[in-house]
C-alpha cells in the first residue's frame, strides 16, 4: 500500500505499562471506506492500539496521522473518531432516540434536524418501532445498533471497534456482521475492527492485519492471511476437511 | 417454613419498632401531670405545641436547621462524587479512601475540639459558615467513602465514550455522569443532610451557643426539664427526615448495587 495516500496511518507506535511492553512498534496504513479487520488474543495490545488512536491513551511513542494531519496532540473530543466498546453502554437515562441523537445535542444541532436525522437513522437500523423504549427494554443485538446509530450519526472519520458483537450469542452475532457491512458500505465507513474470532475478523475485514504480543503484522491481501500458517487458518481448514473426509468414511 | 407466613409479623414488628419512637414524641408532647408511679399521665393539652409556636423563635431554628443541613447535604455530596472519581482511577486508591474515612469515623464532639482553635484563628468559629464547614467536612468524608464503590470500568468506558462522541469533560458529567448516579446522588444527600440535621456536637462547639439550630433548641427544652416541650421540637426533628425518606423511598429501598 502507497502509504503517503493512506486515511490513517500508524508510524512505530509503542506503549509499556508498569515496564511491561503493550506495544511494540506497530505501524500501519489504512485507505479511506476500507474496514481492518486486527485479529489477535486476549491481552495482545489490541485494545491499547485502538485507544492510543482514539486519543485515550498517551502512547509513549510514535505518531499519528488522519488524513494526513498529526493527530498525537489532538485531544479525543477534536479528532472525529469514535470508539465502540464490546458493551453497547447505552445511556440509561436516555431512549433509544435521545441516545442516538446525544452526539448531535452535543454539537448543539437545531432540534428539527435531529428528528430528521435520527428518524432515518433509526430507520436504516431498523431501530424505527424502539425510539421510545428505554435501553433495558432492548435486546443485545437491539442495543448493540443503537450504539452503531449513536456514533454513525456524527459521521465521524474513523470508526474503532473493539469486538462490539463479542457479547452475542451466534445467531444475533451473525446477523449484527451483516448489518455492519451493509451500514459500512451506505455510509461509506473507514474503520478497525479487532477480534479474536478467525471467521468474524475475515467476514468484516477488506484488509487483514494479525497482532501477538505487541506486534502487528499486516497482510497485503486476504489470500496472503489465509495461506500464512501463523494466522490459523490453514489449520481451521485442515480441521474441518479431517471432519468431512471422517464423514464421507463413517 | 412459609415466607410470606414469617414475612407479615417480621414487617409488623419492624413497622412498630420504627413508628414507636414517633409515636411514643407525639404522645409524651401532650401528655400532662405525668407523675410516678402513674402508668398513663393524668392530663392531655397541646399546650407545649402552642407555646413552641407561639415563641417566634422556633420558625427561625427550624429553617436554620434546613438551611444548614441542605448547604451541608448539597456540597458534600457534589465535592464526595468529584473526589472519589478521582481517588477511584488513582494508583493511590486505597490510602486516599482511608484519609477519607477519618473525618467521618471520628466523633463529631472530639472533631468540633480538634478544630475549634483553627477555626478561632481562621473567624469561622460562633457563625453559621463555621458550622456548615465543620459538619461539611464530616458530610464530604462520608460522601467520598459512599461513591467509592460507585465507579468502575464500565462507568470511564462510558466516560470514554462521551469523549470520543465529541463531549467535554462538563458534557461527561453533566450530560452522562450525573443523570447516572442521580439515584446514588440522591441517597448521598439525604444521608449528609442527615448528618447535618441531626448534629449537636459540632454546632455547640463550633457555634458556640450563637447558631441555634433544632437540636440545640430541644437540647435547652431538655436541660429545663420542659419534657412536653423537648418531645414537641423533636417531632419537628424527626418529621422532615421522614419526609426525604418517603419522597426518596424508591432509592432507599432498594440494593446498593441496583441503586449504583
Amino acid at each position: 500500500m502507497n502509504a503517503d495516500a493512506a486515511f490513517l496511518e500508524v508510524r512505530n507506535l509503542a506503549k509499556a505499562f508498569k515496564h511491561e511492553p503493550v506495544l511494540r512498534r506497530v505501524s500501519l496504513a489504512l485507505q479511506a471506506h476500507q474496514t481492518l479487520s486486527v485479529l489477535g488474543r486476549s491481552g495482545c495490545g489490541k485494545t491499547t492500539l485502538l485507544k492510543i488512536i482514539a486519543g485515550l491513551v498517551e502512547p509513549d511513542a510514535g505518531d499519528l496521522y488522519l488524513e494526513g494531519a498529526r493527530l498525537n496532540e489532538i485531544a479525543p473530543q477534536r479528532r472525529n473518531i469514535v470508539y465502540l466498546y464490546q458493551e453497547a453502554l447505552l445511556f440509561s437515562h436516555l431512549n433509544v432516540f435521545e441516545n442516538i441523537a446525544f452526539g448531535l445535542r452535543l454539537r448543539k444541532v437545531p432540534n428539527e434536524t435531529v428528528k430528521t436525522k435520527v428518524g432515518e437513522m433509526l430507520e436504516s437500523l431498523e431501530l424505527g418501532a424502539h425510539r421510545r423504549k428505554r435501553p433495558e427494554q432492548l435486546s443485545g443485538g437491539q442495543r448493540q445498533r443503537v450504539a452503531f446509530g449513536r456514533a454513525l450519526i456524527i459521521s465521524p472519520a474513523l470508526m474503532l471497534l473493539d469486538e462490539p458483537f463479542s457479547n452475542l450469542d451466534a445467531e444475533i452475532r451473525t446477523s449484527m456482521q451483516q448489518l455492519f457491512k451493509q451500514v459500512a458500505r451506505r455510509f461509506s465507513i473507514t474503520s478497525i475492527f479487532v477480534t479474536h474470532d478467525l471467521k468474524e475478523a475475515l467476514i468484516m475485514g477488506d484488509r487483514m492485519a494479525q497482532m501477538s504480543a505487541g506486534e502487528l503484522r499486516s497482510f497485503a491481501s486476504k489470500e496472503e492471511f489465509v495461506h500464512d500458517p501463523a494466522t490459523g487458518v490453514a489449520t481451521e481448514l485442515g480441521f474441518w476437511d479431517a471432519l468431512k473426509a471422517e464423514h464421507i468414511v463413517l | 417454613m412459609n415466607n410470606s407466613a414469617t414475612r407479615k409479623p417480621l414487617a409488623f414488628v419492624l413497622a412498630v419498632c420504627c413508628l414507636f419512637p414517633v409515636a411514643f414524641l407525639l404522645f409524651q408532647s401532650a401528655a400532662r401531670r405525668w407523675v410516678y408511679p402513674n402508668l398513663l399521665p393524668q392530663e392531655f393539652n397541646f399546650s407545649a405545641w402552642r407555646t413552641l409556636f407561639q415563641s417566634g423563635h422556633l420558625g427561625g431554628n427550624l429553617l436554620l436547621s434546613l438551611g444548614t443541613a441542605t448547604a451541608v447535604g448539597s456540597g458534600a455530596t457534589l465535592a464526595g462524587f468529584l473526589t472519589s472519581k478521582c481517588i477511584s482511577y488513582h494508583r493511590w486508591r486505597k490510602p486516599l479512601l482511608f484519609c477519607a474515612y477519618i473525618p467521618f469515623v471520628i466523633s463529631p464532639v472530639i472533631f468540633g475540639v480538634c478544630i475549634l482553635f483553627l477555626f478561632i484563628k481562621l473567624r469561622l468559629a460562633d457563625g453559621f459558615f463555621g458550622v456548615v464547614l465543620a459538619q461539611g467536612i464530616i458530610a464530604y468524608g462520608f460522601a467520598t467513602v459512599f461513591f467509592g464503590r460507585f465507579w468502575n470500568a464500565q462507568l470511564r468506558a462510558t466516560e470514554e465514550l462521551v469523549y470520543t462522541l465529541g463531549g467535554s469533560v462538563w458534557d461527561a458529567l453533566v450530560r452522562a455522569l450525573f443523570p447516572m448516579a442521580r439515584g446514588a446522588l440522591f441517597v448521598c444527600f439525604c444521608q449528609a443532610f442527615l448528618i447535618s440535621w441531626f448534629d449537636y456536637g459540632i454546632v455547640l462547639i463550633i457555634g458556640g451557643g450563637k447558631v441555634e439550630t433544632l437540636t440545640i433548641r430541644i437540647f435547652t427544652f431538655i436541660n429545663e426539664a420542659s419534657l412536653p416541650l423537648a418531645a414537641a421540637s423533636s417531632c419537628l426533628l424527626v418529621f422532615p427526615p421522614m419526609l426525604l425518606f418517603w419522597a426518596n423511598k424508591k432509592f432507599v429501598l432498594t440494593l446498593p448495587n441496583e441503586r449504583l
